[in-house]
Order: C-alpha cells, then sequence, then structure tokens
C-alpha cells in the first residue's frame, strides 16, 4: 500500500523551500548532529522500524527515505504527524508516548537518512531533427514540477526533444555515483551545483557524485529511435562508488525496478540456505540465515567462513529479477565480509566435497589432505560458534588467521588467540570457534 | 490453369518469397492436427522459471527453477525438494533416483537419505569450471552418455570487463565456452570448445551428444550440433585456454582460419523464422503415443515462445539435416523440452531478462496427442538430384505439381558481428515432382549447390481429405552433396 490522504499545497515544497517555519531551520539543523542522529536511529529502531523498515525502505508502512512524501515532506509536518499519528491506518500517536526531544531526533535521524530528489522540475524542448543537439530556451514547450520526484522520461509527445530534470538529489553521505542502465544512449549532460560533470568513460554512462546534498540538473536529447523505449525511457539508478548495489532509482522506470528488486529472503522460524551472488562477498559462497537474526557465509573455494552478519538473510531480488546481474545486498549490518580475512592457513587448495542439511547445515571438506565438517552450535543474534570436526588425521598444527576489525570478537576454548592469528591446540579432533559483536 | 498463367504464377511465388527473406517470425498460429497444449498449474507465489526439467520412470516430473528451487510434480502435487541453489538451468533424474542440477558454479547431487521428501544433502559433483558471477555465465547441462558419463556445457561471460572479448560474449577463462565431460567418479575434463550460449544438450537414443547454440557473435544464426570431443564449434575466445594460442594470436587469426577449423552445424536454424534462443533437444522415444514422430528431436525456442523439429539426414556417413516449425503460442519462453514416460512434452518456460513472444514471465506447459493423424512433413532427405519430403498423411496427386512448391536458397555470413543477414539469397528452380507409390514421399528435383540452407515451401500440397499442412517449409542445411 502506498501512500493515501493528502495534506494539501506541501507536496511540491520542497525542504529548502519550507524554511519560513523555524521549527523546520531546527530539525534540519538536528539532522547535521551526529547524536541526535544516534539517538533518533535507537528509537526509530525500537519503534518505527517494525513498520518502515530498519532501512526506512516501507514496509506496511510508507519508504520514509524516498521523495515521495503524501503528508508532506516539511520536517516540522514529519515530526507532527508522528505526533498524531494515523490511527485509521494503524499508526499511533507518538506525542502521548515520548517527549517532544525524542521525536525531533527521530525526525533529524529520518532526515539524515533522506535519499533520491527533492524540487525536482522538468522542462521539454523541442528538437528541429534528429540532428539537432543545441537545447536553447526558444526551443522549450512545456515545463512543471514533477510531485513524485522522479524522472519521468514519458513525458514528451514531441519526436525530437530534450528533457531536462532540475532538483536537489539527497545522495549518500559516502562516494556514490549516478549510473545509467542501458546500451547506445543518446547524449547526455549532467550538472551539479551548476558544474557540468564529466562521464568517467566517454562511451559509458556513469557519473561521479558528491557526497550528501547538492543541487543536480539531468539533460537528455532523443533524436530518434523514440519507439525504442528502453532508450527513451531511461533507468537512473544512484549506486555504491563500485557500482556493485543500486542504492535508489532516480527516474520512474528505475524506480519500479528497485521494487521490483526487492525480494527478500528471511529465515522466520527455519534456517534458511541461499546460494546466489551477494555484494561483499566474494563468488562461490553459501549464506545461510538463522532465526535468531544471524548469518553466515561458507566459501567452497577457500572451504572458510566468509561472511558473518546480523539481522535478516538476504534481499536477493537483484540476483533473480530481471537478468540478474548485481549481487543480492545482506539485510543486516556486516561484522564480517570480503573486506576481512578469516581463513585456515593452509598448503594449496581446499576440495569441497558437499553441504549436508538436517536442520543445521554442514559442510565437509578436504583442507591438505585432512578431511574437515563445520557446522555451528551456540547461535545467538550476536554471534555462533564455528564447530570443526577432523574426520581424518591432522599432520599439522592448525592456524587461523583472524580478521583485524573492530566488530567481531573472535576466540576458542580448544586454542589461543595471539594477535590476528588462532592456534588450534594439538591432537584436537575436533575444535569450536566463537565469532560474535564486540 | 494454362502454362503462361502457371509459370507467372510460379514466379510471382517465388518472388515474394525470396523478397521477403527479411528475418521474420511466422505471424500466424501453427500446429499440428491433433496436438494441444495444457497447461501445468505451479506452485502459487512461486517464481517458477522452469530451467530445469526430467521425469522419473514412475511419471514424477522435477523442475530446478531459475530462483534456485527444485520442485516435485507427483500427480498433482507440487512439493519443494530442494532450495537455495545458484540459478540452476538444468536438471538430470539419475538412475539411482537421485537429482543432478546444473547450478552455475557446479553439478550437485542432491540426495533425500532420510526419505522426507526434501534433498538432504547437495554433493558436489563436479565443479572444475571458473564462474565469476558473472550474469550470463550459466552452466547448462547435465546429460548422460552410455557409460555413465555427465557432460555439461559453459556459457560465455557478457559485460565482465576482465573477459576476454573478440565481440559481445567473453571468457574470464576457467573453461567458459567449453563443453565438459565428468566420468562417474567425478573425473572432469575439457571435451570440447568454441561454444557461445549452448543453452540445450541432449543425448539421442544412440547415445550421441547434440547441443544448440543461441545465435550472436560467432554464431550466424543459431545452431543444432553434433558435439564431439576435441573439436572447436566457431567462437574463438575460448582458444584461449587451449595449448599453443595466446589471446593476441587469437585476435590476430583472420575469420577465414577460424572458419575452416570449426565444425559445422548439422543444422542452422533460421533466425526469427524459427528460432533465436533454442534450449535443449528432446527425443520422441514414446514409440508413437506423441504421434507419427517418433524418434525425432524436439526442440524449444525461448525467444519464439515455439517448438520446432529437427529432421536428421546422414549424408556420405556425416549428419546434416533440416529444422522445421512444429507448435507455436506458448504462455512464455520455451527452454526445456521432456517427453514423460506417456508421450507427453513437457515445456520448461522462463522469459525474465530476455522477453519471450508468449506474454507470461515463467511457466509449464505439456503437449498433448489425441490420436488424430496430423497432415504434416515427416522427414526430408537429400538425393542425387533434390529432395525426398515423407509426409505424415496420404497426399492427393492432384496437388503434387511443380506450383505447390517454392524453393530458395542462402548461405550465412561467419564473423565477429552479432548475427548475419542471409546471404546470396537466391529462388532454385524445381524441374520435376513426383509422388511415390504408397503416396506418402514426395520427389522434388532441383539444381543442388553445397554450403547453402535450401528452404523448401510446398503450401499447394493437400492430403487426400484436402488438408493442407500446418507448418509449409522446412529448412535443410546442405553442407554436402551426396558423393
Amino acid at each position: 500500500m502506498k501512500k493515501i490522504g493528502l495534506i494539501p499545497l506541501v507536496i511540491t515544497l520542497g525542504i529548502s523551500n519550507v524554511h519560513a517555519d523555524p521549527l523546520d531551520e531546527t530539525l534540519l539543523k538536528l539532522s547535521a548532529d551526529s547524536q541526535a542522529v544516534n539517538a533518533g536511529q535507537a528509537l526509530y529502531e525500537q519503534v518505527c522500524a517494525a513498520c518502515h523498515n530498519k532501512d526506512l525502505s516501507g514496509a506496511t508502512g510508507f519508504n520514509l527515505k524516498d521523495g515521495e512524501w503524501i503528508h508532506g515532506e516539511a520536517p516540522s509536518q514529519i515530526l507532527a504527524n508522528i505526533k498524531q499519528g494515523f490511527n485509521s491506518k494503524g499508526m499511533p500517536a507518538f506525542g502521548a508516548m515520548f517527549s517532544d526531544k525524542q521525536l525531533q531526533e527521530v525526525v533529524a535521524y529520518i532526515m539524515s537518512k533522506r535519499e533520491g530528489m527533492a524540487d525536482l522540475s522538468y522542462k521539454i524542448y523541442q528538437m528541429q531533427d534528429e540532428k539537432d543537439f543545441l537545447v536553447t530556451e526558444d526551443k522549450l514547450v512545456k515545463s512543471g514540477m514533477l510531485p513524485k520526484n522522479l524522472m519521468d522520461f514519458e513525458l514528451p509527445e514531441v519526436k525530437h526533444y530534450a528533457i531536462e530534470f532540475e532538483g536537489t538529489l539527497y545522495a549518500p553521505k559516502h562516494a556514490s555515483k549516478l549510473h545509467i542502465e542501458a546500451w547506445k544512449l543518446n547524449p547526455t549532460t549532467l550538472y551539479i551545483d551548476g558544474k557540468k560533470v564529466e562521464k568517467q568513460n566517454p562511451n559509458g554512462a556513469t557519473w561521479p557524485l558528491k557526497p550528501g546534498k547538492q543541487q543536480i540538473k539531468f539533460q537528455y536529447i532523443v533524436g530518434t529511435d523514440l519507439n525504442k523505449s528502453w532508450k527513451s525511457n531511461i533507468a537512473l539508478f544512484v549506486t555504491t562508488e563500485d557500482l556493485g548495489i543500486k542504492l535508489f532509482g532516480l527516474s520512474t522506470r528505475s524506480h519500479k525496478i528497485m521494487l521490483d528488486k526487492k525480494i527478500h529472503v528471511t529465515a522466520d522460524d527455519k534456517v534458511v540456505v541461499q546460494r546466489k551472488k551477494i555484494h561483499n562477498l566474494p563468488t562461490y559462497s553459501i549464506s545461510v540465515g538463522f532465526p535468531e537474526k544471524i548469518n553466515y557465509a561458507f566459501n567452497t573455494r577457500s572451504c572458510d567462513l566468509v561472511g558473518l552478519w546480523t539481522g535478516d538473510l538476504l534481499n536477493v531480488g537483484p540476483n533473480v529479477e530481471s537478468r540478474g546481474k548485481d549481487g543480492s545486498i545482506v539485510l543486516g549490518d556486516w561484522l564480517i565480509n570480503q573486506q576481512d580475512s578469516f581463513a585456515l592457513q593452509s598448503k594449496g587448495k581446499c576440495t569441497y566435497k558437499k553441504m549436508t542439511n538436517t536442520g543445521v547445515p554442514a559442510f565437509f571438506f578436504n583442507q591438505d589432505g585432512v578431511d574437515y565438517k563445520l557446522t555451528t552450535s551456540n547461535i545467538s543474534s550476536n554471534g555462533l560458534n564455528l564447530d570443526y570436526q577432523v574426520l581424518s588425521t591432522l599432520k599439522s598444527p592448525l592456524v587461523f588467521n583472524l580478521p583485524n576489525n573492530d566488530k567481531v570478537n573472535i576466540s576458542s576454548i580448544d586454542g589461543k588467540v595471539n594477535g590476528n592469528s588462532l592456534t588450534i591446540s594439538p591432537n584436537k579432533t575436533s575444535f569450536s570457534i566463537n565469532v560474535s559483536t564486540k | 490453369m494454362n502454362k503462361i498463367t502457371k509459370a507467372l504464377g510460379l514466379s510471382l511465388l517465388l518472388t515474394s518469397a525470396v523478397s521477403s527473406h527479411a528475418q521474420q517470425p511466422p505471424s500466424h498460429t501453427y500446429k499440428p492436427d491433433g496436438y494441444s497444449i495444457v497447461t501445468i498449474e505451479t506452485p502459487v507465489d512461486v517464481r517458477f522459471h522452469a530451467t530445469g526439467l526430467d521425469s522419473t520412470s514412475t511419471g514424477e516430473v522435477y523442475v530446478a527453477t531459475r530462483f534456485g528451487d527444485v520442485w516435485k510434480l507427483n500427480g498433482e502435487t507440487w512439493t519443494k525438494f530442494a532450495e537455495g541453489l545458484h540459478e540452476p538451468t538444468g536438471l538430470l533424474v539419475d538412475d539411482d533416483g537421485s537429482i543432478v542440477v546444473a547450478q552455475k558454479p557446479e553439478f550437485t547431487r542432491l540426495i533425500d537419505t532420510d526419505k522426507d521428501g526434501q534433498a538432504d544433502e547437495y554433493i558436489m559433483l563436479a565443479g572444475d569450471w571458473d564462474f565469476h558471477d558473472n550474469y550470463h555465465e550459466f552452466t547448462f547441462g547435465p546429460v548422460k552418455d552410455k557409460q555413465g558419463n555427465y557432460y555439461g556445457t559453459l556459457n560465455l561471460s557478457h559485460g565482465d570487463p576482465k573477459a576476454f572479448s573478440l565481440g559481445a560474449m567473453g571468457s574470464s577463462g576457467g573453461y567458459r565456452g567449453f563443453a565438459f565431460k565428468v566420468t562417474p567418479n567425478g573425473e572432469f575434463s575439457p571435451f570440447a570448445w568454441g561454444l557461445r550460449s549452448p543453452a540445450g544438450l541432449g543425448t539421442s537414443p544412440d547415445g550421441e551428444l547434440f547441443y544448440t547454440d543461441n545465435q550472436g557473435d560467432w554464431v550466424p544464426t543459431s545452431t543444432f550440433h553434433l558435439l564431439q570431443e576435441g573439436k572447436f564449434y566457431g567462437h574463438p575466445v575460448s582458444l584461449a585456454q587451449r595449448p599453443g594460442y595466446t589471446k593476441q594470436a587469437i585476435t590476430d587469426t583472420p575469420v577465414e582460419v577460424f572458419d575452416k577449423m570449426r565444425e559445422k552445424p548439422v543444422a542452422l536454424i533460421p533466425h526469427l523464422e524459427v528460432a533465436n534462443s533454442p534450449g535443449n533437444p528432446a527425443w520422441d522415444t514414446s514409440k508413437g503415443q506423441f504421434g507419427p514422430f517418433a524418434g525425432q528431436i524436439f526442440v524449444g525456442d525461448q525467444t519464439q515462445s515455439n517448438i520446432f523439429r529437427v529432421l536428421l539426414d546422414k549424408v556420405n556417413g556425416v549428419y546434416q539435416g533440416a529444422v522445421i516449425n512444429f507448435m507455436n503460442g506458448f504462455q512464455s519462453g520455451n527452454i526445456r523440452n521432456e517427453f514423460d514416460l506417456k508421450g507427453q512434452l513437457w515445456v520448461g518456460q522462463t522469459a525474465r531478462g530476455w522477453g519471450a513472444k508468449g506474454g507470461k514471465p515463467f511457466g509449464l506447459q505439456k503437449v498433448v496427442w489425441d490420436g488424430t493423424n496430423p497432415f504434416e512433413l515427416h522427414g526430408i532427405k537429400l538425393t542425387k538430384t533434390g529432395f525426398e519430403l515423407s509426409f505424415t498423411d496420404k497426399i492427393d496427386i492432384k496437388s503434387v505439381a511443380l506450383d505447390s512448391f517454392s524453393v530458395q536458397q542462402w548461405n550465412y555470413k561467419y564473423s565477429g558481428n552479432y548475427g548475419s543477414p542471409k546471404m546470396n539469397l537466391t529462388p532454385v528452380k524445381a524441374t520435376k515432382v513426383s509422388l511415390s507409390s504408397d503416396k506418402r514421399t514426395v520427389t522434388i528435383n532441383m539444381p543442388l549447390i553445397a554450403d547453402k540452407v535450401v528452404q523448401i515451401d510446398f503450401p499447394g500440397l493437400r492430403d487426400q481429405s484436402g488438408r493442407s499442412v500446418g507448418v509449409e517449409k522446412v529448412y535443410y542445411t546442405l553442407n554436402q552433396l551426396i558423393k
């Protein structure tokens, strides 16, 4: 269900237009205050995430980070809506439960997570013919605002045209890219804060974005092939810097693609195993999710644990929708991923043999001539035990390289941790390694 | 009709047939009399992109889905047998009842050891090739030969910046573009190379391997090949993994050299008119339960949502043959075919990522025969002077006249370009037609040139009850003449 009931007048007003209300100014400032944002996040995750999703992407409640704000996007309006609630839609009046300060912090957190466009306007220029690439004001035939803050490339009804979108982009706080999924694209130009931005590859369709809030103007000239909708109705995404994750869509088409690509696989009442391409995990990883909201990934080429994350298992949508080019995305927070090294020291490649699954998966492999079985126990939302069984005779002491990260503690009652390595005591036929959050 | 108008009619027919050579799919629905499509209800709310399909000797049907599940149909009841696999695009019910699936990273044997209806062992049967997380790196198969060896084919990658590419598709190594063999005890070996998007693999009842490849770079139109050990099938990038080759040497090699090295397809499959992205060949081993086409090869097409037949001929001891459309109008993209023990042709379907004429994103259908004898082309054989066309019913001799036929021929240009138009397209003048004494075989004489696709249209033929054929065009790949 998406966005019903309207509060008039405010829909097309971007945050930058509503500074008349001093409360808006206050909340805007608060959204840059990390202490307030952290406090807001804690309360959000405790109270709001059940309906609006932990990542604010919406579930039974609306998406709280995109550009579509049915009940008004001014910070003061968001605060008022949280206080009053929407009883008929199942959202209580939180003003009666939490202090004004607490709810302001929640608004600050929501605003800090804002992504997508605001104050989005469009202009359509009629070009003389398919070779006309000069956009001038005298060719302007139509203009207006886009209340859903999504670039709509299907607006033009003329054969040769240029379409221009301008507005405020809320990009991620870290480095990101604007990327168009297209082949043989027509001429495109991107301006950020008034300056033209060059594509990183002249034949590609990828531009670097500034972190955070910025003013963008995007121009697209369509001279021919109007009948090829994939060429005129383009899909603009904001992605991670490595292009590995599409974070959100800026156009109507990419927005729809993102909705289609939301296919969550979660371990609700039993262990779930998924073998997919996963962003930030090496190829050949098999992921295992537990109802306790902890997940790990075993790799069949290295025979090591290569991933550990809290929360739900995966959004497999990017890997199973359309051609499935993109990696699945973990739904929680990483503790260990491919940036980390957590590996049994070995002389050669391992040989993966099989997985068994009669409730708790077990992986069987041979490393340096020794057969092992790896399974798990002591599962909790904070971590798990990796239980190794040595199925043949050990030839030398076992040493694990440990990840050098500040998120996990690794210990073993069957060995000794020394710096970034763990040495298993000699002659063990089985041993456990506990991996848990710090 | 006097001779002049007859000749004029023939010439107009030829002209119109040849001038319409721009490759177009048939715009009408075609099917043989007595055959119909039955849609199978798939599990509710399941992304049932059926890309692996096999049936058991007791009639159960197993389906692997692109989402990663394996489902079992017993009667009308579906149960999930396995899950969490990496985009499987092939499934085999093995002789011991276990299921072998072709996941992208490995062949996996699924065993239900505790007999609760769900696989609890996922054993790696083979995985010696490299998968690089590229979406196009499909693993197709497995099929088995009579010695119990398993075979698979490995799709090239697309859009992988690290891949070696001479056109659209590429390889980052690890036997991409190869067919491979796995012995019963799991020993892997590369078997053949030069493959592109070899989405269909099958073993004939005699144990010979055949595969289909999809039109694109180095594949001028889709192909049906006999797959033999140690042979090169035309896409050069996999040669980089063969002894004596370097990427630079491959890049510098003239196309004519590859052209001489490559195996010729048993049958070229005209683009759009018959198929764009053919799936696996299935042999009708039902001994007549599926009608008069016993022993013949049926292949589905993912884009055209149709099924076509491959009609094998053997000339000078070498396979060549023809393709002819069989049925269209399926609901989604036909990628997997399987005859069950009742002689029903099951069709696994997907359209995700690559659109299909049938509008549905996925599904499962089957073709059933009601016992009516259709009037269709049954087979085609090359003669020294033309072709013999056999039909499934007795022909009305009055329709056996030159103007009931039109013939044209062309060839394709082999190159790194994405597909090829028809080259050197010319009409061929049939000089004589005659009917056999059993009224089922037409002999047609015409000049013959090797290395052509010969298209014979026979719209004017009628059977003795006045029926015309459902499909009136056959495409014979004339690699060589009878010596």
